[in-house]
């Protein structure tokens, strides 16, 4: 069992609250990904989780045990957790065997030396090194020593393992393999695995649930999915892929659908749905969110569409082609398949698909969001 | 589908003890053998120089102000060591360069050179000079008087000049070390882009090279100078005799009897605050204008050819270690294995009775030779304990007042080894234990002067391991206890080990501090040097000299096999 309870979490570094009043819920056996830029307090939470660091306020319970508080923190050694680091911390003076054997010998009461050579000799078959026991970390490359911290981590079968950026130190190809091999093993033993990462294409394709992290507060809490078509907030927009934020005006709102009427700043109405817990009324400012692969352009061949816009850039990227269009001094970025072949200059008329736009208040534009959490 | 089986739920391990707790107590622990160590004997001097318990008063500081023979010996100090200072840099950023930036044969040769000598005790190489130099007696006298037919040769080693030339060559390594690592430092990509950009090389050298290297280079140039201040064994062989006094010399002429504790403390004193001023302004150079020093990787290296000036310079070169390391060593050597230094050489002077004499025959070498050993060990040992606590707490516990502990540990680099033995006369004579007269207080003056460099070889040792490493096995079910035992220690060992024979060498050729504390049946082979060469037997003692030297190569030599690094090399 591998039940996390979060409650009102908080650490202080001098006046910078690292992590703000969090609260976060866990289900065992559950793929949690704590994702955010760097400074947004998802590695200290980890590090409370791991019991490294004593938290200022707030609890953390596992399965109804309370490990940490800020009057007692149940030390790392006595929490049954494991832990893959960034740089994997393999200990450069033992072997392969004695590193992954290492938290087994820890274990009281005693076990066999049998018994932790046979577990040992399995944990290594599971993360495919079998017969590399007697290499030093010095011998292995960057993937062999990722699978050898997996391999220590999970050897003590702990109900929670914490991972730490685990792959961020491994080349693109590499990265890709064993995202599917941590995936796997997840699948296999059930264990509830928290992942920090900034990389939202780790987070999404891994995931079972995403905790979007920014300033040390949690934005949103959803799977994958919802993260991505449906973000609670622009920072969130912003922070889960390339976005256009477009500037706009309630003119009507639909409560019982939950639906509004926009219209941008170029005079294109748009009817979109609200996202829960946004309240807006006739009149207020919004910011809509709209990625660019929901945006289609066609050349404006058949012209009389009510939007035309100029092509100014032009990337192309194999599989996908971005382009810059301006359109009535309004910059959107656009996603389309690589066959629409489109040049600078070429005039195109432009569509909006209104189901996977989102509409938030415009208290708060996605610039300042961004240089908030860096801070 | 294979599936590993679960821990029972909410079940976490119990510890045998809570770790804050038990950080706090190692906190508190160290924090007391500092105080114990540095702080006691220091408040006992500041104390005494300001007349003791009795009534406060300066009267001690003005006596140094109004009487002639405290006075001149300050200024004594302050001539030598600004004159060792210029040697040492006239002669060290030649030889930085020639090892640094040309291809000057030998160039390991060179680095062997500069570390002897640096090994060689300062009072060894006075040994040697007065074998050498003293008038009339002198070798190289003898010699040019023979040569030349003179009634007196021209040397005399027991002057100013002759202190400060000893004194230089003990201390030009700190110039060399420093300006190579400048030098290696600067990348001559740097240098490159000036004459692409038409500097001519001349040009280059004034304008990029030396603007860069100059804070390190004058920075080792106060370290020599702070380093002369301190020194007590070459002054006393070669001042007192002819009543020349440096600082330290005329504190201990003070302590003989009737002591005048009075002046002996103020004088102290004022060694004190020259020498923390001085480190001071070598550490804000260092901090300040340290262009060089950030980036800690050497950069590329251009090396200009010497043409036919490579023998020519490594003739000079290897011509000032001849006096700096060779001769002393070569000359000590001689003499332990002659009769009689008057015989001249031949075959028939030769003998071995001298070491068998110090080894097998003469009871108080006999004594020295156990009393160092067992003192060199326990200093070394507990040293390395210590700095390692000290250096773990600082860097790796998160409590509060771990930053203390460190500027503690790094006090005694302020405090001469004559000062620290005042202080420690002062502190410990007065308490009913028996420490003082005993070996103990040895042990502890070596401790607390050895104490930086033991903690800056720990603190090394312990940076170069990531945090994470000990994380790791907390969090793998280690206690506290076990991650150090079982992670930090090996890794660390190499570092430590390195430092342990650091220290080990620095006690066996301590005499500055010795000299005040050692009572009969405590003496140290340096203190049996010192003795017996005062009343000239020179031939035994240039026998224990060479025994130190072994003892010192040996143990370097073993440290560096067993860490794979040079150790002398800071």
């Amino acid at each position: 069992m591998g039940t996390i309870e979060v409650t009102k979490l908080t650490k202080r570094y001098g006046d910078h609250n690292a992590v703000d009043g969090l609260d976060l819920s866990i289900e065992d056996g559950q793929f949690i990904t704590l994702l955010g830029p760097s400074g947004c307090g998802k590695t200290t939470t980890l590090r409370m989780l791991a019991g490294f660091i004593r938290p200022d306020e707030g609890t953390i319970t596992v399965d109804g045990c309370e490990l940490s508080s800020p009057a007692r923190v149940v030390p790392p050694e006595e929490r049954g957790m494991g832990m893959v680091f960034q740089n994997y911390a393999l200990w450069p003076h033992k072997t392969v065997y004695h590193n992954v054997a290492y938290g087994l010998r820890m274990q009281r009461p005693r076990l066999a030396r049998k018994e932790i050579r046979a577990r040992v000799g399995a944990m290594l078959e599971v993360v495919s090194l079998p017969g590399f026991e007697d290499r030093f970390p010095g011998q292995l490359s960057g993937g062999q020593q990722q699978r050898v911290a997996l391999a220590r981590s999970l050897v003590t079968e702990p109900s929670i393992l914490l991972l730490d950026e685990p792959l961020s130190n491994l080349d693109a190809k590499l990265r890709d393999r064993m995202r599917e091999e941590v995936q796997e093993i997840q699948r296999r033993t059930d264990i509830t695995f928290v992942y920090v990462t900034h990389d939202q294409g780790e987070a999404m394709s891994m995931s079972d649930r995403i905790a979007v992290m920014s300033s040390g507060r949690l934005e949103q809490f959803a799977a994958p999915r919802q993260v991505y078509h449906r973000p609670a907030n622009v920072a969130v927009a912003d922070f889960m892929g390339l976005v256009n934020l477009l500037q706009g005006r309630v003119v009507s709102v639909d409560r019982p659908a939950a639906a509004v009427e926009v219209v941008l700043a170029f005079g294109t109405r748009l009817r979109l749905g609200l996202t829960d817990g946004t309240t807006v009324f006739v009149g207020d400012d919004v910011t809509v969110a709209i990625r660019p692969e929901n945006v289609t352009v066609r050349r404006s061949a058949d012209a009389g569409e009510a939007l035309v816009a100029d092509v100014t850039h032009t990337t192309m990227l194999g599989h996908l082609c971005y382009y810059v269009l301006d359109l009535a001094g309004t910059t959107l970025r656009v996603q389309t398949a690589s066959d629409v072949e489109l040049d600078r200059g070429d005039r195109v008329s432009v569509d909006i698909d209104e189901r996977h736009a989102s509409v938030f208040p415009a208290e708060v534009d996605a610039e300042s969001a961004i240089e908030e959490e860096r801070v | 589908m294979t599936t590993l089986p679960q821990q029972a739920a909410g079940s976490p391990r119990r510890g045998r003890w809570g770790s804050a707790v038990s950080a706090r107590l190692v906190l508190g622990g160290a924090a007391l053998i500092l105080l114990v160590l540095v702080v006691y004997p220091l408040f006992w001097l500041v104390l005494g120089s300001f007349g003791g318990t009795d009534e406060l008063t300066v009267s001690n500081y003005l006596r140094v102000v109004r009487e002639p023979d405290l006075y001149r010996a300050l200024l004594n100090t302050l001539l030598i060591a600004t004159g060792a200072s210029v040697i040492s840099l006239c002669a060290g950023v030649p030889i930085a360069w020639f090892i640094s930036r040309t291809n000057i044969p030998g160039k390991e040769a060179l680095r062997t050179a500069t570390s002897v000598s640096f090994m060689i005790p300062g009072f060894l190489s006075a040994i040697a000079y007065v074998v050498l130099m003293a008038p009339n007696t002198g070798w190289l006298n003898e010699l040019v008087e023979r040569m030349f037919g003179l009634d007196q040769g021209p040397f005399n080693i027991y002057s100013l000049l002759g202190i400060t030339a000893v004194t230089s060559f003990g201390s030009v390594a700190f110039v060399v070390y420093l300006a190579t690592a400048a030098l290696d430092s600067v990348d001559s990509g740097l240098e490159q882009s000036a004459q692409i950009l038409g500097a001519s090389r001349w040009k280059v050298i004034m304008g990029i090279t030396w603007p860069l290297v100059t804070p390190a280079l004058l920075a080792s140039t106060l370290l020599v100078f702070v380093h002369s201040l301190a020194l007590f064994g070459s002054h006393a062989i070669l001042g007192l005799p002819v009543q020349i006094y440096t600082l330290p010399t005329r504190i201990y002429s003070l302590f003989a009897f009737p002591p005048d504790y009075g002046a002996a403390t103020a004088l102290s004193m004022v060694l004190v605050l020259l020498t923390i001023g001085v480190l001071y302004l070598q550490r804000r150079l260092l901090k300040r204008r340290s262009y060089v020093t950030t980036e800690g990787k050497a950069g590329f290296q251009a090396q200009v050819d010497l043409g036919r000036y490579r023998w020519p310079a490594f003739l000079a070169c290897h011509g000032f270690f001849a006096f700096a390391a060779y001769l002393p060593v070569l000359v000590l050597v001689l003499a332990s294995l002659t009769k009689s230094r008057g015989l001249g050489f031949g075959w028939d002077n030769l003998t071995w009775a001298n070491y068998r004499y110090v080894m097998f025959e003469y009871s108080l070498t006999q004594r020295a030779t156990v009393n160092t050993l067992i003192l060199a060990v326990s200093a070394a040992t507990a040293g390395i304990v210590l700095g390692a606590l000290v250096a773990y707490i600082n860097l790796r516990l998160k409590v509060r007042g771990a930053k203390v502990l460190d500027y503690l540990s790094t006090i005694p680099l302020g405090l001469p080894g004559v000062v620290l033995a005042v202080g420690l006369v002062l502190a410990w004579i007065r308490l009913p234990i028996a420490i003082y007269a005993t070996m103990w207080i040895l042990l502890i003056a070596y401790l607390t002067r050895f104490i930086p460099l033991a903690v800056r070889s720990a603190d090394s040792a312990l940076r170069q391991i990531d945090p994470s490493l000990e994380e790791a096995s907390r969090i793998s079910g280690g206690s506290w206890l076990r991650s150090i035992v079982e992670i930090t220690l090996p890794l660390m060992k190499g570092g430590m080990v390195a430092g342990w024979s650091l220290i080990f060498v620095q006690v066996i050729g301590e005499l500055a501090a010795t000299i005040l504390l050692f009572s009969v049946g405590n003496e140290t082979v340096a203190v049996a040097i010192y003795q017996r060469s005062e009343e000239g037997h020179l031939e035994e003692v240039s026998a224990l000299s060479v025994l130190v030297l072994l003892a010192t190569a040996v143990v370097l030599g073993l440290a560096r096999r067993l860490t794979g690094a040079s150790v002398t090399r800071w």
